[in-house]
């Protein structure tokens, strides 16, 4: 056979092939596939904050809080949505779990670019959210929904490509970052219709952004000075989840890392560039009122021997100089609960969220500095 | 390097793009696939590559002398021990030793061996068997021994064949070589459409399943009763999948090299005895184990005993050949016990082979199950973890079906068995080599698709591969 009918043959179609995967990504780049995301995925989230965000109004929206899991439970956003509406503002919650710096950006990108009259933001992070610059692949997942074309340079700047991890193709295709949930419609279908429609009623004009997620137990059952003890520590049904983490972190405990010895010198590259991009993002956000940025508490068996030493330290070291420029606003709840009256055990249900009860202590203390750096500077009347 | 991985993408892209320039059936063709050969078969091991060439050397070098030799026999018999015995020492020795020390501990003795450190050359069996079928053929007079090295280099290392078959003959093989082997644009339709559904039989099919099949056959305790049923039925395609996909791809790849290799599954699942099974199931190794050992051993020429007995042995030394363990052992003199059984039955019982409608439906339930019951020694590590998992099977009746796990597992079998019913009735492989621009290039997009959303995290290697 010449290998000019050869070509002849396998040019067209193999054009053919690539141009109905290119109507595909498209269709995905659309958002075709919002329609049926999971509610309870990490895309799923997402497209709830949006969808809620579009049945509420975006243009009443003055505030909003995003973060990760530490934010969703360690903040009591109802009574935050009370105080801004005392004050004539409306402020939302977008946070979500496993959101990390990468799917913040985009979400607050897509928020002042739907809310016109957005003026600040509360960023509530934690110490132990700048060791990397990324935080795994399963972020992709709830940057998709919030992300476009013009995004991929810097997903993958969070998530780099691993040829081995088809996962990680997705900060550059959309047909990648929906394989999970794709894969859950086929295994789970009739859940799915389920909980989409049981989703569209819970929007409800918008009132997700506005509630609180409260968790009573707590982890005084078990001893967790360090992990060891927590780790060795008798199994019940009620507290397996909480020393089986233990026992997951014994290694890691066992390898602390060291970052005492960065001095900002090219020496460990990947904290170099972490302070380098945080930085940045931080003082390109652009609000009118330079955003507040809250350490949320880590309990003092994760600071002791799971956060790298001199982990504290090295967040400062980002945080503090844009603090001193006035860039943003730096509240430092690390340690909160080491004296807040009471033992530190009754304030989380696992190592690392506030329950209820540490969630209203935490949140009495953050309400008066939200009124005063954010509410009070701001004037309602006023569009940004 | 696993057919699954971005290395072979790479790797047959460049091969398949250097040997479309060289001149077919010519020694540089040949021996640019030999070289393409000896990489993909080194980037496991350069060191058993040369046991590759160390046994071909002994087969080619015997069957130039069986031409006209005084005694071609014993030259045959030096040929067949030489295999062998170096498949013995590789595969069987440990588990004589062990075996050894079992027996010995049983009896109270305090002797024992100390198992030796050896590991299993990847592909050992299929070439071992690829090479004797070579100096028997020649020693039977249904093939001319080769003259040239070069030529029974290629038969020997191919590559698409060469680490899990399909057992190819020399006579297949050779013949193929010395015409011209054109490749039409149908035949290039056909392998690539192989090759696409071979990936996603492997990738999305069986790897998939494999996450629910590991999981009970790793920690059966854990399992209850109709997990256990399930996550056998689940092997049963799981198994299925994993070695017809490596198989397609093979095929597809050796045609695109001008070679059309012989079919090694035909729906396997749809056979109403075991008899057929196993003419459907790895057809090349059963058509080897018949024209190179059942036959050898009498066959059905002397009668239901002698018959029996043959069946047996070749079952037990298939068994055998699929690993060095007494469950493969288990496994196969289940399936001697099977196909005497049936002839028993088919020669004794008047409505056993009655073609009634119910009938044959019956049949066919009570051939999947017997398969499947086999397999559940195939696959448990033990023979301890096969009988766990009967006493888990055996707790469907106290235990209630349910989970939605369980529920999707099921969905998705009476889905995978349904759709091997379909295919061969509506004969879709076959349809799509035919097929026009549009529907072929679709057929190729939605392959792609599902092995973008569909791939597990987690790369699992052929399981064919570890025999």
């Amino acid at each position: 056979m010449k290998a000019k009918t050869l070509l002849a043959f396998l040019i067209p179609r193999i054009a053919a092939v690539a141009f109905l995967l290119l109507i595909l990504e498209t269709a995905f780049r659309m958002d075709a596939w919002e329609p049926f995301a999971k509610p309870d995925s990490n895309a799923g989230m997402a497209i709830r904050v949006k969808k809620s965000v579009k049945a509420l109004g975006p243009e009443k929206i003055d505030f909003v809080t995003i973060g990760d899991s530490r934010a969703v439970y360690g903040i009591d956003h109802e009574r935050v949505a009370a105080l801004a509406k005392s004050n004539g503002f409306t402020h939302i919650d977008a946070a979500i779990p496993g959101m990390h710096w990468m799917s913040a950006g985009l979400m607050l990108r897509w928020l002042k670019e739907q809310a016109p009259n957005l003026k600040g933001a509360v960023i509530a992070t934690s110490v132990t959210a700048f060791n990397y610059n990324g935080n795994g692949d399963y972020e992709l997942g709830i940057a998709v929904p919030l992300a476009s074309l013009k995004d991929v340079n810097w997903m993958a700047l969070h998530v780099p490509f691993e040829r081995s991890n088809l996962a990680t193709y997705g900060s550059y295709s959309t047909l990648f970052q929906y394989r999970a949930d794709i894969a859950d419609l086929l295994k789970h279908p009739t859940a799915r219709i389920k909980n989409l429609a049981r989703d569209r009623q819970a929007l409800n004009g918008g009132a997700v952004l506005f509630q609180s997620q409260k968790i009573s137990r707590n982890i005084c059952t078990v001893p967790t000075d360090t992990i060891k003890s927590c780790a060795a520590a008798p199994l019940s049904d009620a507290n397996m989840a909480l020393i089986n983490s233990c026992k997951s972190f014994i290694t890691l405990s066992e390898n602390q890392a060291d970052f005492r010895q960065f001095d900002d010198s090219m020496k460990w590259p990947h904290l170099a560039l972490v302070k380098k991009i945080r930085q940045k993002q931080l003082s390109s956000l652009g609000f009118a009122t330079p955003p507040l940025v809250v350490l949320m508490p880590v309990p003092r068996v994760w600071r002791n021997e799971l956060l790298p030493k001199g982990g504290e330290a090295w967040v400062h070291s980002i945080l503090q100089p844009l603090a001193d420029q006035g860039v943003i606003k730096l509240v430092d709840y690390t340690s909160f609960f080491d004296s807040y009256g009471d033992p530190e055990c009754n304030a989380f249900w696992d190592l690392y969220h506030p329950n209820a009860y540490g969630q209203q202590k935490l949140t009495d203390s953050l309400l008066p500095i939200i009124e005063n750096y954010l509410y009070k500077s701001s004037d309602p009347t006023k569009k940004y | 390097m696993l057919f699954n991985s971005w290395h072979f993408v790479a790797f047959i892209l460049l091969v398949l793009s250097v040997a479309s320039f060289l001149p077919r059936n010519k020694n540089p063709w040949k021996i640019f696939v030999i070289a393409a050969s000896c990489y993909f078969y080194g980037q496991w091991s350069y060191l058993y590559l040369g046991l590759i060439f160390v046994t071909a050397s002994i087969d080619f070098i015997l069957a130039r002398r069986l031409v006209g030799a005084m005694h071609p026999g014993r030259l045959l018999a030096l040929s067949v021990v030489a295999n062998l015995g170096v498949l013995a020492f590789f595969k069987y020795t440990n588990f004589l030793i062990q075996s050894a020390n079992g027996v010995a501990s049983s009896t109270g003795s305090s002797w024992a061996l100390t198992p030796l450190d050896i590991i299993l050359p990847v592909g050992i069996s299929f070439y071992t068997f690829q090479n004797m079928s070579y100096t028997i053929d020649v020693y039977r007079g249904q093939l001319v021994a080769r003259k040239s090295v070069i030529d029974y280099a290629l038969f020997t290392t191919f590559f698409p064949q060469l680490l899990a078959g399909p057992v190819v003959r020399a006579t297949e093989f050779f013949e193929q070589l010395d015409r011209p082997r054109p490749l039409d644009l149908r035949k290039i339709q056909h392998a690539l459409i192989l090759i696409a559904a071979g990936y996603v039989k492997k990738v999305v099919l069986a790897d998939n399943l494999a996450v629910s099949v590991d999981e009970v056959f790793l920690a059966p305790a854990n399992a209850n009763g109709w997990d256990a049923l399930l996550a056998v039925y689940a092997f049963a395609f799981q198994i299925y999948f994993d070695f017809s996909g490596y198989t397609d791809i093979a095929i597809g790849l050796a045609l695109l090299l001008g070679f059309e290799f012989p079919k090694n599954f035909d729906y396997p699942y749809l056979a109403t005895s075991c008899q057929e099974f196993w003419r459907r199931w790895h057809m090349t190794l059963s058509r080897w184990l018949r024209d190179y050992l059942y036959i050898s051993l009498g066959g059905n020429r002397h009668g239901l005993t002698r018959t029996t007995a043959a069946l047996m042995t070749t079952m037990i030394l298939g068994g055998l050949w699929h690993g060095a363990s007494w469950n493969f052992v288990i496994w196969g003199f289940l399936h001697g016990c099977y196909l005497a059984f049936e002839r028993f039955a088919s020669s004794k019982i008047k409505w056993w082979n009655s073609e009634v409608g119910p009938m044959i439906f019956i049949r066919w339930l009570i051939t999947f199950h017997l398969i499947c019951f086999a397999w559940i020694f195939f696959r448990a590590a033990d023979f301890g973890t096969s009988i766990q998992i009967l006493r888990k099977i055996g707790e469907i009746f106290t235990t209630r079906f349910d989970g939605e796990q369980s529920r999707a597992l099921a969905t998705l079998i009476v889905f995978l068995g349904g759709t091997h019913f379909a295919m061969r009735r509506l004969d879709i492989k076959n349809k799509l080599s035919r097929a026009g621009f549009w529907t072929f290039s679709a057929f190729i997009t939605l392959m792609i698709l599902l092995l973008i959303w569909f791939t597990p995290a987690k790369t699992v290697p052929f399981i064919y591969f570890q025999f």
